[in-house]
């Protein structure tokens, strides 16, 4: 029994040698919350990296991407730890993933101190990228989601009465004050503002003062499950106005749960399989059409979230072995910093800060169980 | 400013009566083994998820449904009961540890069972306007009143009228005299459990409709669980519904008045307080001192 274990064991091990054989191994470190609170989400992430790292190995035959995969449990310490046994014990050459800022914070200040660069996929907090760390890129970045709410509400919708209710996270904060700031010029009465921790069991009292105010307009910083109450309470108190969702809105589940009760909600999205950046509709389509298949579910804009922050990563690494330079973390940041690609997101480019220059999202409204671009038109 | 008010009252009213449909069955388990169940968060979560997924694709209703998690639940019975009895000394710091163990495993079992989705029964609602009051209530927050009202009722009449019920205070009460008297305290545990466990299963049916499940969303509810049952006392089954719905109505208040960042400040002082005023009281009564 042992020693057939043991045969067994050597049988694939020289397998995966002669598998390699000839090939250059890059081993690429994906964290990423799989379970806990946030799982939903990074799951998403972890799903996108997965698809562009295994198309990459089907294109490729001189280079081999070694994708290690571990969960930070939707816990920043843990996040942390991950981080450290990655770039110590497993040698990545670039970290990937990430959901929220205070996930995605420790991760950077540890890449940042091995000089190892990461590329975040779902990070906002503008605080970040304050101190310059060399090693750290984003592909979303806050103003992409504050600046198209505020014209929206300026140039658009024109509410007379708007609440603001967002979560006590960075990044729900600091779009709640640019949003704030933003309308504070124009004919908007904010009249309502609330800041509410995540999973707040009951929002009554909230609607409540919606309703004694007459609010026309709810623009809610929350998560997803937080929409799902939310939007029941609204129903059941008869609040009437017109509710907006960056985050959590525009997700097939959102809808799933709704059903026709998110008929008319507002939400966003930097992608969708029928939202995506002109000149990349075959990329779209391909990557909707093999994320289909491999995971057996719709992809979502986070997905495309995780599955463009590993092609910066593959794309850069290419780069670097055409130049023929060796796959060292301190090179690979170089060339991540030059990156300038098209992606059915947009233009992918880093400033000086490692954050993306051209990084918007749209928003969208459920109409008939679909999502349908509303601002900007064009 | 009054109609604001009495929506306010039937808000709280609504979210009393779901803290203290939470909090029966942890209630009774602690009461009667001594158990203090950390998994019981877990618990209400497996019978959301069966309530969402038969009345989601079976097309059932919600009696029947809650009467289908409810049963289910019971299999929760032997783990509560193992753990009842494999402790017997310090056994709150016991059942601590090993439902925190049995919380951690469900957590796991779920979110490779139901994914990390959130799920939420988005039921047709009634809404009942009170014109002239200035009221409305929805057909959900009626049924939540009305569910924990009729367990509190059930659960009374039984302690207080039938030999059952006087035997099963008997135990909780001091289970070692009710041993001397005559009285079967292993079935009394054991109905206890089974009680307890059943309410779990209509708290979980009734969680999912106005509430979202997820696998890690147990702490929650195990905290609202303890909060309640240790403010109410031990084996006090009529406070725990008039304290949930005190409580609530302080949460709703101060919410409304105050801002909801004050409400998380509240529930966290209401913690200290209760821990400190009662806390020790309960463990000593529950060690049969």
């Amino acid at each position: 029994m042992g020693k057939s274990v043991i045969f067994s064991l050597i049988v694939i091990f020289l397998i995966g040698q002669v598998a390699f054989c000839g090939q250059s191994i890059v081993s690429i470190g994906a964290i990423n919350p799989l379970t806990g609170k946030l799982a939903q989400h990074g799951i998403e992430v972890d799903q996108g990296i997965r698809l562009a790292i295994e198309e990459a190995n089907l294109e490729e035959k001189n280079l081999y991407f070694n994708l290690i995969r571990r969960d930070d449990k939707s816990l920043p310490e843990d996040a942390m730890n991950q981080a450290q046994q990655l770039i110590t014990r497993e040698k990545v050459v670039a970290l990937v993933g990430g959901y929220v800022d205070t996930l995605v914070g420790p991760i950077a200040t540890v890449a940042g101190k091995h000089r190892v660069p990461y590329v975040a996929s779902a990070s906002l907090e503008s605080r970040l990228t304050e101190t310059i760390n060399p090693f750290f890129f984003r592909i979303s970045h806050i103003n992409g989601i504050a600046h198209p709410i505020i014209y929206f509400l300026k140039e658009e919708v024109k509410p007379k009465r708007l609440a603001l209710v967002y979560a006590s996270t960075p990044g729900a904060m600091e779009l709640s004050e640019k949003i704030r700031k933003g309308i504070s010029e124009g004919s908007i009465f904010l009249v309502l503002e609330e800041k509410l921790r995540p999973g707040t069991p009951d929002f009554s009292p909230f609607l409540l003062k919606c309703r004694a105010y007459n609010v026309d307009f709810i623009v809610s910083a929350m998560f997803l499950p937080d929409h799902l109450i939310l939007v029941k309470q609204m129903k059941e108190l008869n609040v009437l106005a017109k509710y907006l969702g960056p985050w959590g809105i525009a997700y097939p589940t959102f809808i799933k749960e709704m059903g026709e009760r998110a008929e008319g909600l507002l939400g966003m999205l930097a992608w969708s399989p029928t939202i995506f950046q002109r000149d990349s509709e075959e990329e779209s389509s391909r990557f909707t059409k093999n994320y289909s298949q491999r995971f057996g579910t719709e992809p979502t804009s986070t997905a495309m979230h995780g599955y463009i922050s590993a092609k910066v990563i593959i794309d850069s690494v290419r780069r670097v072995v055409k130049s023929g330079h060796p796959v060292r973390s301190d090179i690979l940041a170089d060339f991540i910093r030059n990156t300038d690609m098209i992606s059915p997101m947009g233009r992918i480019a880093f400033d000086e800060k490692g954050d993306p220059k051209y990084y918007s999202q749209t928003i969208v409204q459920i109409q008939k169980g679909s999502f349908v671009k509303v601002y900007p038109i064009k | 400013m009054v109609q604001g008010f009495g929506q306010i009252i039937v808000q709280a009213l609504s979210l009393g009566s779901l803290y203290a449909i939470l909090a029966i069955g942890f209630s009774l388990i602690f009461g009667s083994t001594r158990v203090l169940n950390l998994a019981h968060g877990s618990f209400v979560i497996l019978a959301a998820y069966i309530a969402y997924f038969i009345e989601r694709y079976y097309s059932v209703g919600f009696i029947a449904s809650s009467i289908v998690s409810s049963i289910l639940s019971l299999i929760f019975l032997p783990v509560l009961e193992f753990i009842g009895s494999r402790t017997s000394t310090h056994k709150e710091s016991f059942s601590l540890i090993l439902t925190f163990g049995v919380a951690l495993v469900l957590q796991s079992f779920y979110s490779a069972m139901f994914s990390s989705d959130y799920r939420i029964l988005y039921s047709n609602s009634t809404i009942y306007n009170l014109t002239k009051l200035g009221l409305s209530i929805s057909s959900i927050q009626l049924t939540i009143i009305l569910s924990s009202l009729f367990t509190i009722i059930f659960l009374f009449v039984m302690f207080r009228k039938t030999m059952t019920g006087k035997a099963l205070r008997a135990t909780i009460h001091n289970d070692e005299a009710a041993l001397l008297s005559g009285i079967p305290v292993k079935q009394m545990r054991l109905l206890a459990i089974g009680l307890g466990c059943f309410a779990t299963g209509l708290a979980g049916s009734l969680y999912v409709r106005v509430s979202y499940v997820h696998p890690a969303g147990d702490i929650e509810i195990t905290l609202i669980a303890l909060l309640i049952t240790l403010f109410a006392g031990r084996g006090k089954i009529r406070r725990v519904l008039i304290n949930a719905w005190l409580f609530a109505l302080i949460e709703t208040i101060v919410s409304y008045w105050c801002g909801a960042k004050w409400r998380e400040l509240l529930s966290s002082l209401f913690i200290i307080i209760v821990l400190m005023g009662r806390g020790e009281e309960i463990l000593n009564n529950s060690s049969g001192k």
